[in-house]
């Protein structure tokens, strides 16, 4: 009657510790080299480039722009007048910011264009198009 | 049934205690908690790099030095030409390597036509940023 029931909880509890071990190596993998980033404010997949600069340090504004054609200034979704005074509203702070644009892979380039073009006027320098690189390389 | 004595206690105890040999601290609230961080970790983490690349654009009211230029056109079924000239995504690098050595360095404009997508103007991006040429606009017609 003993017998049993002990043989009986050790089929229950498996050895945990490999297991933990396991666990535990993911988790350094995963904290070492994943990147932790916010939730943005669109949808956007950046286009696949094989070329294009690290990003430094610099503040950049960063301007969304999804497939759909829809806008966003860092993490709020906004029209595109509202964003082109916001824009030039810190550029009176800071005349060199950059802008740094996140585009969709699957918008139509005439569109960014476009938009580079309003950015220009406003008074923006410098212009970056974030890209990313491919995994498989 | 009679309860067991003190000593048959202690001898089962430390039976026990050999054959589990059960750790001070449970391990099981660590493991919770471990589980719980590499959960965050995997979904908040992104492994992508990103990186960044300069964009031109002359604006509207810029046309001077335009006919010194080099035009790459893009058309929506794909096609590509150079000044004119039908080509290929893989010949653009060695064609206009060979256009900086006989012409000389000239500034380039890439002209997507409306609805080529972005990913596309970016691989003719990369393929000028390859061979060398810093000077890339992007126009519109």
């Amino acid at each position: 009657m003993k017998l049993r029931s002990t043989s009986e909880r050790d089929y229950k509890e498996p050895a945990i510790v490999p297991l933990v071990n396991i666990v535990f190596l993911l988790l350094i993998f995963f904290m070492i080299l994943g990147r932790i980033t916010a939730p943005e404010a669109l949808d956007v997949t950046p286009p696949f480039s094989t070329g294009g600069g690290q990003i430094d340090n610099q503040r950049d504004i960063v301007v969304l722009i999804s497939a759909d054609g829809r806008l966003a200034l860092e993490d709020a979704e906004m029209e595109q007048d509202l964003l082109l005074s916001a824009v030039s509203k810190s550029l009176e702070e800071d005349p060199s910011a950059r802008v740094r644009i996140k585009a969709d892979s699957s918008l139509d380039a005439v569109t960014l264009i476009r938009l580079m073009e309003l950015l220009k006027e406003t008074g923006v320098k410098a212009l970056l198009l974030l890209v990313e690189r491919p995994q498989n390389e | 049934m009679e309860s067991p004595t003190y000593t048959q206690l202690l001898a089962r105890a430390s039976n026990s205690a050999i054959r589990r040999r059960r750790p001070l601290v449970s391990l099981t609230p660590l493991v919770d908690v471990v589980f719980i961080l590499l959960i965050f970790f995997m979904l908040a983490s992104s492994f992508s790099e990103q990186r960044a690349v300069a964009l031109t654009t002359p604006g509207t009211a810029a046309t001077a030095g335009e006919s010194k230029a080099v035009l790459v056109r893009l058309k929506r079924n794909g096609a590509i030409d150079l000044n004119g000239e039908p080509i290929t995504l893989n010949q653009l690098q060695a064609r206009a390597a060979d256009f900086i050595q006989t012409v000389g360095e000239r500034r380039f404009l890439v002209q997507p036509d409306e609805g080529v997508e972005l990913q596309g103007v970016v691989a003719v991006l990369d393929a000028l940023h390859a061979t060398g040429i810093q000077n890339i606009s992007l126009i519109r017609k």
